[in-house]
């Protein structure tokens, strides 16, 4: 590792007030203030209400009964079978008819990797009024759009949350999490390098032109006594440009707002493996404790579709979530990027909820990867 | 029936005297000990005959002498504290019913591990004819190498006999040679000889009608003291031949272990001790208050001090006083998000989170070791901090200054109650306590010196405000004002009590006693702490020489007749003890 070179960055938040003299960071050069992060909390935002799905789809245990139904088992059978259900592990006779219940010539083939090979379950969808999110194509269609809650802004387009938004792991309201969403970022958190966000502007206590980077760090995010992301942690950045985006934004009564681009973030490979967005727009709350606010955009639908595949029986044993259902609920809601081949929109939008606690940066002698 | 390393303390017809008498389950191998703890009849400050190794010693001896891979697993004993060390404490207790059980436990776990298949090659000088019989040659040789770093002196005739008799009986009934020998040699390892430093003295031929200590319990001060765990073979060889009784072996010896890398586990040692740190044991933070204070803290807290501690005074050769002011400390990521310091490691991830140098810039508040949080963490509540907690530490660790406890119908609420809209700051809400008559006096020694630290909280983490209120971290310690915990390093760093408490803190930590009052050989130590740059190896070397480390215990007429009984004995070496 390189000697920190006056490069050291930090909060000016709690711990104290440190001068940051900022030379070689990327393009923000001459900011007069640089304050870092590392991001704490990135996941699906959600919104859920009272009465914003027509039903909640099937918990596991009665979404893998409708499955075994669908080939052939009868109740009892059922019933014997889920004696043998071991959480999600591969080897038994359940697991082998759940995951290969997919037909192809009548033949059973893997469900996961031939999503259509099963009929559409037709799975419940949001209907709600509400969804976080932007207002990403400037048009309040009908059928998609939505206002959201917090901004009261019209034509939010977050197709993502209204496919997921009626399983029972993908639901909250914040400042509750949705499970799955804790369950899925958490265990990012301890297989993937942390996140790593700055702000640099004249002064970021007053209204003004920003930029806003994310960079991925050599280190793991580290705990705090309550399991939370520790404040105040040192990172090394990570030189991989693959993982690097840097925005222009504007702050305005504390709060951020940026100008739209691409987000490109490598996650895990088990889990997720990457984030990409397009049209990517923030809206960030700075706070003398970090940041607080949503980060959405357009997905590819069948790549993000892949991170859920492929752990596919895992994933339905823990949240009902049926893999086959879901790939149609994507397919049907994906509403930007038309494909001239199949005919079908190729990107879904979505927000995600951000957080993000201040941490130190400081440059990493390695080069760079690509 | 055998030994199981039983023993047990009984009363001696001698008001307040302890006689540690050896048993066995049935049969006594060893015959009576013989050393009496006498705290009754003796002086406060007079040198203790006898000493339990603590919990640290006992481990380090398991450790230098059968390795690093046996596993001493189980709690002993805790240690107490007596006139601000453990090491005083050690020569007042004894061994608790429970205690006694574990360190058989320990002692049968120790044993089995050392003649495990894969440590009797290297343990091991000896195999035995046979492994399923006895073998009193190979079982001799084994027990009374080892015995004699056990015992930390050569055994007797009959000791050995009596161990080897052991081995064998057991070899015989368990039809296994290495069995036998793991049943004697958990015996010696819980043996009161193992467990309890005892002093031994014989007539002085220099001195008619004195005594001086043995040779054997010359070493064991000496190791004890410069290295905290018992003599390696070489100085156990010099103290049978004689040699620390003369000048030139003792100074042979001591040059030898100052510059041993073993020197700075007795630093460590010494310092842990010091400073306190066996109250990390108990020490807990608010979780919602101080989050950072992860389960990680306390122990990289503790080697930060004990790193800094270490560099500055063996490895810089530099000034005690300076470890007050020292900008360089070694901090991890742990520490770093705590104080608010970027440390970052090359390791991979999941890596030990290892400590790493990092020097402060001038002025930084955080230089010295009041400021880690081995100091500040240790010495506040686990909600809030506490000025009041913090100078009386400083007074009475680093200044060896006694502040009396509070009287027990003091109201603390004005300082406890943090919510109180009237005060905002400690500051304030001492000065409303201390308006109480019998509160002022001693607030008055130690709040000035406790408020210069009041920009770090319950948990060291850095603070300009507490309840959006300004923090005023001005004071005075012995009519030196400051204006902030830099100033109160600086005033401590010059203080002449500092240095006073510890050359007179490290003899109390060698001799097991306070120093007494207007000791003349203190007065020559101080000075010579003083002319040698305030440097620690000296300090150690003056310590040793002064022959404070030797004086004989005060002896009661019976011990002194055990003492003569004990300069005839001869060990099975046929060297004189």
């Amino acid at each position: 590792m390189r000697a920190m070179k006056g490069f050291s960055l930090r909060s000016w938040s709690a711990v104290g007030v440190l001068s940051v003299a900022l030379t070689v960071l990327l393009s923000q050069a001459a900011a007069a203030e640089t304050r870092s992060y590392v991001v704490s909390w990135f996941h699906l935002a959600t919104y859920s209400q009272e009465g914003d799905c027509k039903a909640i789809n099937p918990l596991p245990e009665d979404q893998i009964r409708i499955n075994l139904r669908m080939v052939g088992k009868t109740d009892p059978e059922i019933d014997e079978l889920l004696k043998t259900y071991n959480g999600g592990a591969s080897g038994n006779e359940m697991t082998n008819l759940l995951v290969n219940r997919g037909r192809i010539n009548g033949q059973p083939v893997n469900v996961y990797s031939n999503p259509t090979s099963q009929p559409d379950p037709k799975m419940n969808t949001l209907i709600g009024k509400h969804v976080i999110g932007f207002d990403l194509d400037g048009k309040v269609a009908k059928g998609h759009s939505f206002e959201d809650p917090f901004t009261h802004e019209k034509g939010v387009d977050n197709q993502l949350a209204v496919a997921f938004g009626c399983w029972v792991g993908m639901r909250g309201t914040p400042p509750s999490r949705p499970s799955w969403g804790q369950y899925v970022w958490e265990n990012l958190q301890e297989n993937m390098p942390a996140w790593l966000m700055t702000l640099s502007g004249e002064d970021l206590s007053k209204d003004g032109p920003i930029t806003v980077t994310f960079d991925r760090a050599l280190e793991h995010a580290s705990r705090d006594v309550n399991g939370n992301i520790l404040v105040d942690t040192a990172f090394r950045l990570d030189p991989d440009q693959r993982s690097h985006n840097e925005f222009k934004g504007t702050i305005k009564n504390g709060s951020l707002t940026v100008e739209p681009g691409r987000f490109h973030m490598l996650a895990d490979f088990f889990l997720i493996t990457k984030y990409d967005f397009t049209n990517t727009h923030i809206r960030l709350d700075i706070k003398p404790t970090g940041l607080e606010g949503y980060l959405g955009g357009y997905l590819e639908w069948l790549p993000f579709y892949w991170n859920f595949a492929n752990p596919g029986y895992t994933i339905e044993g823990m949240t009902g979530v049926d893999i086959p259902g879901l790939f149609y609920n994507l397919q049907k809601l994906a509403d930007a990027n038309p494909d001239p081949k199949t005919g079908f929109n190729s990107s879904i939008s979505a927000t995600f909820r951000l957080e993000a606690v201040p941490a130190f940066i400081v440059q990493s002698g390695a080069q760079a990867k690509n | 029936m055998h030994e199981k390393g039983l023993f047990m303390w009984s009363k001696c017809a001698k008001p307040g005297a302890l006689a540690l008498v050896g048993m066995l389950s049935g049969a006594v191998v060893e015959g009576p000990l013989v050393a009496v703890a006498a705290e009754a009849a003796m002086p406060a400050n007079a040198t203790p005959a006898l000493k339990r190794l603590t919990a640290d010693q006992f481990r380090n001896a398991i450790e230098d002498i059968f390795g690093p891979t046996i596993r001493i697993g189980g709690r002993l004993d805790s240690d107490v504290r007596k006139d601000g060390l453990l090491a005083v404490g050690s020569s007042t207790i004894s061994v608790t019913a429970t205690g006694l059980e574990r360190y058989d436990t320990i002692s049968h776990a120790i044993a089995t591990q050392v003649v495990d298949e894969k440590n009797r090659e290297t343990l091991f000088g000896c195999k035995p004819v046979n492994v399923t019989a006895p073998d009193e040659h190979c079982a001799r040789e084994f027990l009374s190498q080892v015995g004699r770093l056990l015992y930390r002196r050569s055994l007797t005739k009959e000791e050995l006999d009596t161990r080897v008799q052991l081995a064998g009986e057991a070899a015989q009934t368990l039809s296994n040679f290495y069995s036998g020998v793991a049943m004697s040699l958990a015996g010696m390892l819980s043996s009161p000889n193992m467990l309890f430093r005892q002093l031994e003295t014989e007539p002085d031929p220099a001195k008619s009608g004195k005594y001086r200590l043995t040779g054997y319990s010359k070493a064991s001060q000496l190791s004890f003291f410069l290295w905290n765990s018992a003599p390696d073979p070489a100085l156990l060889s010099a103290a049978g031949k004689g040699e620390l009784h003369t000048d030139k072996g003792l100074k042979q010896q001591l040059g030898r272990m100052l510059n041993s890398p073993r020197l700075e586990q007795g630093v460590r040692a010494f310092f842990v001790d010091m400073l306190q740190f066996d109250a990390f044991d108990t020490l807990s933070k608010d979780a919602t208050l101080y989050p950072k204070f992860t389960a990680k803290v306390p122990a990289a807290a503790q080697e930060q001090t004990l790193r800094t501690i270490v560099d500055l005074l063996l490895t810089q050769e530099g000034d005690y006083r300076d470890l007050f002011t020292t900008p360089v400390t070694y901090l991890n990521r742990s520490l770093g998000a705590l104080y608010g310091v970027p440390i970052v490691s090359d390791l991979p991830n999941g890596a030990p989170d290892v400590l790493q140098r990092h020097v402060y810039a001038d002025g930084d508040a955080r230089a010295g070791i009041l400021m880690h949080a081995s100091f500040l963490a240790l010495h506040s509540h686990p909600g809030r901090s506490s000025p009041t907690l913090r100078g009386k530490a400083v007074r009475e660790v680093f200044l060896c200054q006694k502040v009396p406890d509070p009287p027990g119908n003091v109201d603390f609420t004005v300082v406890q109650d943090v919510s109180n809209p009237l005060y905002n700051t400690a500051r304030e809400r001492l000065g409303a306590h201390a308006t109480e008559p019998m509160c002022k006096g001693c607030h008055k020694i130690v709040d000035p010196i406790g408020l210069a630290m009041e920009n770090f909280d319950a948990a060291a983490g850095y603070r300009t405000s507490e309840k959006n209120q300004r923090i005023d971290a001005s004071g005075e310690l012995d009519g030196v004002k400051y204006r902030d915990a830099v100033g109160l390093n600086k005033a401590v760093h010059d203080n002449p009590a500092a240095t006073a408490c510890a050359a007179n803190r490290l003899i109390s930590y060698a001799t097991g006693a306070p120093v007494p009052r207007n000791s003349e050989a203190a007065k020559s130590i101080l000075e010579a702490f003083s002319k040698n740059a305030f440097q620690w190896r000296p300090l150690l070397s003056a310590i040793v020489t002064s022959q404070l480390l030797f004086q004989a215990p005060v002896q009661p007429q019976a011990q002194q007749a055990q003492a003569a009984d004990t300069s005839t004995r001869k060990d099975i070496s046929g060297e004189s003890k």
